[in-house]
C-alpha cells in the first residue's frame, strides 16, 4: 500500500508509516478539542481558543481530505480555504490547497497557493517539489528544474528534493545528471525500495533497460520486494507492446503472490487478461481492484469489458455506466480521450446487446466525439494502459494519482461516512464555543461569524440560529439577523424575548411593517416605554400614522421630557407635512438633550424643504458636531452648500462622505455635478460614470453624465445618456 | 434611530464541558502574557520577550497572545518577528483593520513596500477614517512608483487631517512622480514651514531640482535629506545624480553607493524573513 502514494513522496513515508498507522485520522482533531474544554474549565481563555482553532484546523483538514477522497474537489476545496484561516498554520493547508489543484489540472492555481508559501518559507522542500510538478504540469520544465536546483543547493540534505531534481533531468534528457543523483540517493537510503522509485521513474521516462537494472536490484537485495515485479511487467508492457502480454502477466501474478491484496497490480492484471481475451481469469482480478477508491474508475472500465467479453451485456453497462459517472464527477483527470472513446463505445455495444438501442444511440455518438478529438494521437491500446508515463510521472494510466492518497483514502465509504459526520460535529462545537468566548468578550461581530460557521458546517446544531441572530443583532448586523432569528422563533414560537428582538431587527433593518406586526401583540409593551416608543415609530413608518397618533399621546402624557420621543413626533409632523408642529418637537427635543440623535438632522431637513438654507446649513452642522459619523447628514449639508453656491465647501463635505461610503450613489452624482460646474469635466465623468453604475434607473445622474460627455466632446456617448435619461424619465413621470 | 439591545444572557455557556480529561501542561497562558505586560513596563525586554515565547508556545493561535507578540517586536524594532504574528493574525481575522494596518507598517519597514501596499489597502476599506493608514499606504505606493493611486490615498488623508504633515510631504513626492514640479514644491513647502528637516520633503525639493537642471539647490535639499534619514534609497540616490552634474565624481561614486547598500538592506531584512520558521511551525510529518 505504501508504495501507492507516489514515487518521490515514499522516500519520508517509510520513515512515517509506523506513526502515521497508530492514529487514527481524527485522533489530532480529538485532542485539540478535548484540550480546549480542559483550558476552559480551567479558565485559561486564551490556550482554549487556540485549542480550538487547533481543532478547525485538523478538522478541516480531514474533512478536505474526506471530500477528496469521496471525489468532491469543490468541497474538499472549500474546506482546505477554511483551514487556511482557521489557526496560525498555514502550510498544511496551502499544500493541500496546492495538491488539489493539481488533481484538478490546475496547475497555475497550484503554483499560487505554493508561492504563497515560499514566500516566507523558502526552504520548504515539499512546496518546491510541487510547484516544480506544477512547472512540469504547466509545460515549464526547465523553471522546474530551476526551482530544484535552487533548492538543492541550499537544502542539500534533503534527498526526495535531490529525488525529483533527478526526474526533472530526466524530463529534460539529462541523463548522465539525472544517473549521478539517483546513485547518491541510493547510496543514502541503500533499501530496496530506492530501487523501485529509481526504476519506476526511469520507466517513467522511457529509459526501460535502467529501469530494469534498478528494479532487478531492489529483488536482488530483497527477493520478495513488494511493487518491484509489478513495474517490471509495466516496463515490458511500455517497452515491447502486445509481444509482451504473456511475460507482463506473469510478473503481475508473481507480484500478486507477494502481495495478494495490492489493488494497484490486481488491475493491472485484470486489463492485461482482459486484452488477452481470458475474460473469466480477469473478473477475480478486477472485482478486487473495484474495491479502491483510487483504482476503481479505471477497474469498472475493464470490468465492463470483461462482462462484455462474457456476454453479460446487462452487467457490463451497469458497471460501465458506473465509470463515466465517476469520469464526469470529480475527477475527470481519470481518464484521458482514449479511454473515455473506449468507455462510451464499450457502453454502447452492452447496451445495444440488452437490446436498447435507444440508449446505445448517445453513446456511440459520445465515443464518436472522443475518437475525432483523438485523431491526432496515437492508437495504439497498449501504450494506452500507461498513457502518461512517457514523459509524465504520473499514474494517469489507472486514474491514480500520486497525491490522491491521503491517510483517508484507504478507508471504507462507511467509515470515511462516519468520519465526515464526526468532523462536522466537531468543527461545530469548536466554532459555536469560539462564538459563545467571542460574545462574552463583547466582540459580535467576530461571535456571529464563529456562529456562521457552525450553522453552515451544522445547521442543525443546538441553539446555533439562535445564537447567531443574537450575535448578529448585537454587532449590529440587523439584516442579517432577522433570517436565523426568525427561524429561531420558528423553533421556539413562544419566547417573548426572541420574538421581541426579531421585531427591532426588523425596526433597525427598516423593515417597519413587519416591525409592527410582531410589536402589536407584545404583552410587555404596556408597561415598556420603549417597546411602546418602537411599536409607535414602526406605524409611523409604515405610513399608518393614524393608529400611532393614540400611543404617541399617552407616550406623550406620560413622558412628555423624553427627547427621544420628541424627535420621532417631530418626524411624524414633518411627514405629515405640518413643518411648525415638527419644528416644536424638535426644538424641544433638542432642549431637553442638545445633542439628541437625528433632531438636529430632521430640522436641516425640514429648513432645506422650506429653502432656508443657511438655517438649514446651521442645524445640519450641530448634528454633524455630535455625531460626526452621520454621513447622511453630511451628505445633505453638502447639497445645502452646494444650493447655496459653495461649491469648494460642498466638495470638501462630500468627499468626506465617500471616503467612508465609497458606494454612495448620490453623494458620488453631487461630487460629479460640483466637478463638472467646476470645469472638471474629466473627472465628474469618471463620478457621474461610478454613480450610473451604483444607481442605473437615476435619471438625474445619466442627465449629468450626458452633459458631461458633451463638455468633453465626445457626442456618441453624450447621446447615449441623454437617451437613457429620456427612457428613464418618462418611465418616472408615468 | 437605532435600538440595540444587549441580550448577553440569552446566550448560553459553552457546549460540551462535560467529560474532558485534564490538560497536560499546567502553565498558565493567561499569567505569562500578565507576566511579559508587566516585565516590558520594568523595562526587562529579554524576560518579557522569553513569557511571550513561552505563551506562542502553548498557545500559538490565540488571538491576544499573537496580537500581544506582535506589538512586543514592533515596540523593539524588531518588524521580522512582528510580521511572523502579523500575518496569520490578518489571515485568521480579515476584518481587523488594526492588523492590517500593523502588518503594512511592519512590511515597509522590512522594505516589502508593494505586500505592505495590498495589506494597508485592506486596512484603508476596513476602516477609512484614519489618515494614518491612508499615509501609510501613500508612502508605500510612492516607493513603489504608484504615484496615482498614491495621490488618491494621500488626498484622502489630507481630507481627514489638512495639515497632516506626514500626509503633506507624501503628497508632495506623489505629485512628484507625476511630474507636476510646481505643485510639488508647493506642497514640500507647506510641509517643511512646519518642519524644516522633514526628509521626504526635502528629497521631493531634491528631486525636483536636479529635474529642473538647478543642481546646487537640489545638492543642499538632498545633502540635508540624507543627513536625517541616512537609509534614504532615493535621497542618496539623487544627490548622487546631482553631485555627477556638479563634477563631484567621487561625491556621486559614495551617494550611489550608499543607495545601493541601503536597498541591499533592505534585501537582507526580506531574506532573513523568508528564511525566518513560521512561528509554531510544524516538522514534517
Amino acid at each position: 500500500m505504501l508504495w501507492l502514494r507516489g514515487s518521490s513522496l515514499g522516500l519520508v513515508l517509510v520513515a512515517g508509516l509506523a506513526a502515521a498507522q497508530e492514529e487514527p485520522p481524527d485522533a489530532a482533531m480529538r485532542r485539540a478539542l478535548s484540550e480546549a474544554e480542559s483550558m476552559l474549565r480551567r479558565d485559561e481563555p486564551q490556550a482554549a481558543e487556540s485549542w480550538y482553532r487547533e481543532a478547525l484546523l485538523e478538522g478541516w483538514l480531514l474533512l478536505g481530505d474526506l471530500h477528496r477522497a469521496n471525489g468532491a474537489p469543490a468541497e474538499a476545496e472549500t474546506a482546505y480555504e477554511r483551514a487556511l484561516v482557521s489557526a496560525l498554520e498555514a502550510r498544511r493547508p496551502l499544500l493541500a490547497l496546492a495538491e488539489l489543484a493539481l488533481e484538478r489540472g490546475d496547475p497555475e492555481g497550484a503554483a499560487d497557493h505554493l508561492r504563497r508559501l515560499l514566500a516566507r518559507s523558502s526552504g520548504d522542500g515539499r512546496a518546491v517539489r510541487l510547484l516544480a510538478r506544477a512547472f512540469n504540469a504547466s509545460g515549464q520544465p526547465e523553471m522546474a528544474v530551476q526551482q530544484l536546483e535552487r533548492a538543492v543547493e541550499s537544502t542539500p540534505e534533503d534527498v526526495e528534493t535531490r529525488f525529483a531534481l533527478a526526474s526533472g533531468y530526466l524530463r529534460l534528457e539529462r541523463p548522465e545528471a539525472a544517473e549521478k543523483l539517483f546513485r547518491d540517493v541510493a547510496g543514502e537510503r541503500p533499501i530496496p525500495q530506492t530501487w523501485i522509485l529509481i526504476g519506476r521513474t526511469y520507466r517513467d521516462y522511457g529509459e526501460y533497460a535502467k529501469a530494469r537494472e534498478a528494479l532487478e536490484r531492489a529483488i536482488e537485495q530483497e527477493p520478495r520486494v513488494p511493487r518491484a515485479r509489478f513495474y517490471l511487467g509495466t516496463v515490458e508492457l511500455l517497452d515491447r507492446g502486445r509481444g509482451a502480454v504473456e511475460e507482463a502477466i506473469d510478473r503481475f501474478k508473481e507480484e500478486r503472490r507477494i502481495s495478494p491484496e495490492d489493488p494497484v497490480n490486481h488491475l493491472y492484471l485484470g486489463m492485461v487478461l482482459v486484452d488477452a481475451r481470458r475474460f473469466e481469469e480477469a473478473l477475480s482480478s478486477l472485482e478486487i481492484a473495484v474495491e479502491s477508491t483510487s483504482a476503481r474508475p479505471n477497474a469498472l472500465h475493464h470490468l465492463g469489458r470483461a462482462l462484455l467479453g462474457l456476454d453479460r451485456p446487462g452487467e457490463a453497462a451497469t458497471a460501465l455506466e458506473s465509470a463515466i459517472g465517476l469520469a464526469e464527477g470529480g475527477y475527470g483527470g481519470s481518464f484521458n480521450a482514449n479511454q473515455m472513446e473506449s468507455l462510451h463505445y464499450q457502453l454502447a455495444l452492452a447496451l445495444r446487446r440488452t437490446g436498447d438501442e435507444a440508449r446505445a444511440l448517445p453513446h456511440f455518438e459520445a465515443a464518436e466525439r472522443f475518437s475525432v478529438a483523438l485523431a491526432q494521437t496515437s492508437r495504439d491500446r497498449m501504450s494506452n494502459y500507461l498513457d502518461g508515463h512517457g514523459k509524465e510521472p504520473s499514474a494517469g494510466v489507472v486514474g491514480l494519482s500520486v497525491f490522491s492518497e491521503t491517510p483517508v483514502s484507504g478507508l471504507s465509504p462507511e467509515v470515511r461516512g462516519q468520519l465526515i459526520r464526526t468532523a462536522r460535529t466537531t468543527l461545530a462545537r469548536a466554532s459555536f464555543n469560539l462564538g459563545v468566548m467571542a460574545t462574552q468578550a463583547r466582540r459580535f461581530t467576530r461571535a456571529a461569524g464563529h456562529f456562521e460557521q457552525a450553522a453552515w458546517v451544522d445547521p442543525g446544531f443546538p441553539r446555533v440560529q439562535y445564537s447567531l441572530g443574537v450575535a448578529r443583532f448585537n454587532a449590529g448586523q440587523f439584516e442579517q439577523a432577522t433570517s436565523p432569528l426568525s427561524g429561531a422563533l420558528e423553533r421556539q414560537p413562544d419566547d417573548p424575548a426572541l420574538r421581541r428582538m426579531l421585531a427591532l431587527a426588523w425596526l433597525n433593518a427598516e423593515v417597519y411593517d413587519r416591525a409592527a406586526a410582531l410589536l402589536a401583540t407584545d404583552p410587555a409593551r404596556a408597561a415598556d416605554r420603549s417597546l411602546q416608543y418602537a411599536y409607535g415609530l414602526a406605524l409611523v413608518r409604515s405610513g399608518r400614522t393614524v393608529e400611532a397618533q393614540p400611543i404617541f399621546d399617552r407616550l406623550l402624557a406620560e413622558h412628555a421630557d423624553w427627547p427621544e420621543l420628541n424627535v420621532l413626533l417631530g418626524q411624524a409632523a414633518a411627514q405629515e407635512g405640518d413643518f411648525d408642529a415638527a419644528v416644536e418637537h424638535l426644538e424641544r427635543a433638542i432642549e431637553l438633550r442638545p445633542g439628541v440623535a437625528e433632531a438636529q438632522a430632521t430640522l436641516g431637513n425640514i429648513y432645506l424643504r422650506q429653502g432656508r438654507l443657511e438655517e438649514a446649513g446651521a442645524a445640519l452642522r450641530a448634528e454633524l458636531a455630535s455625531h460626526p459619523a452621520d454621513h447622511q447628514s453630511r451628505y445633505v449639508l453638502a447639497t445645502v452648500l452646494e444650493l447655496d453656491n459653495r461649491p469648494q465647501a460642498a466638495l470638501r463635505e462630500v468627499e468626506l462622505v465617500l471616503d467612508a461610503e465609497p458606494d454612495f450613489a448620490d453623494a458620488r452624482y453631487l461630487r460629479g455635478k460640483i466637478l463638472l460646474e467646476d470645469g472638471r469635466a474629466d473627472e465628474a465623468a469618471a463620478q457621474l460614470l461610478a454613480a450610473a453604475e451604483l444607481a442605473p434607473e437615476d435619471p438625474n445622474i445619466r442627465n449629468q453624465l450626458g452633459l458631461a460627455y458633451q463638455k468633453l466632446g465626445d457626442r456618441e456617448k453624450a447621446r447615449e445618456q441623454f437617451e437613457i435619461f429620456r427612457r428613464l424619465k418618462g418611465r418616472s413621470d408615468q | 434611530m437605532t435600538f440595540r439591545w444587549v441580550l448577553l444572557s440569552l446566550l448560553l455557556a459553552p457546549t460540551g464541558l462535560g467529560a474532558q480529561t485534564e490538560a497536560a501542561s499546567t502553565e498558565s497562558v493567561r499569567a505569562l502574557l500578565d507576566q511579559a505586560r508587566s516585565l516590558a513596563s520594568r523595562n526587562e525586554p529579554e524576560a518579557a520577550a522569553e513569557a511571550l515565547g513561552r505563551a506562542i508556545t502553548l498557545a500559538p493561535n490565540s488571538e491576544d497572545v499573537l496580537n500581544a507578540y506582535a506589538r512586543f517586536s514592533l515596540g523593539r524594532s524588531n518588524p521580522i518577528q512582528a510580521i511572523l504574528a502579523l500575518e496569520p493574525l490578518t489571515r485568521m481575522h480579515p476584518g481587523e483593520a488594526e492588523y492590517a494596518y500593523l502588518l503594512g507598517v511592519a512590511r515597509m519597514q522590512v522594505g516589502e513596500m508593494a505586500q505592505a501596499a495590498e495589506v494597508l489597502h485592506d486596512a484603508a476599506a476596513l476602516d477609512p477614517g484614519q489618515a494614518l493608514t491612508h499615509i501609510g499606504l501613500g508612502l508605500a505606493l510612492n516607493r513603489v512608483d504608484r504615484f496615482d493611486e498614491a495621490r488618491e490615498s494621500l488626498a484622502a488623508a489630507l481630507r481627514l487631517e489638512p495639515g497632516n504633515v506626514e500626509a503633506l510631504a507624501a503628497m508632495s513626492e506623489a505629485v512628484e512622480g507625476l511630474g507636476n514640479l510646481a505643485e510639488a514644491t508647493r506642497l514640500a513647502d507647506r510641509a517643511l514651514a512646519v518642519n524644516p528637516d522633514h526628509p521626504t520633503a526635502l528629497v521631493t525639493i531634491g528631486t525636483a531640482r536636479v529635474k529642473e537642471g538647478r543642481f546646487e539647490e537640489a545638492r543642499k535639499a538632498l545633502t540635508r535629506a540624507v543627513a536625517v534619514e541616512t537609509q534614504s534609497i532615493k535621497g542618496h540616490y539623487q544627490l548622487s545624480l546631482a553631485l555627477a552634474r556638479l563634477g563631484d565624481r567621487e561625491g556621486a561614486e559614495r551617494h550611489l553607493q550608499f543607495s545601493r547598500e541601503a536597498q541591499a538592506a533592505i534585501e537582507q531584512h526580506i531574506e532573513r524573513l523568508r528564511a525566518q520558521p513560521p512561528l509554531g511551525s510544524r516538522a514534517e510529518p
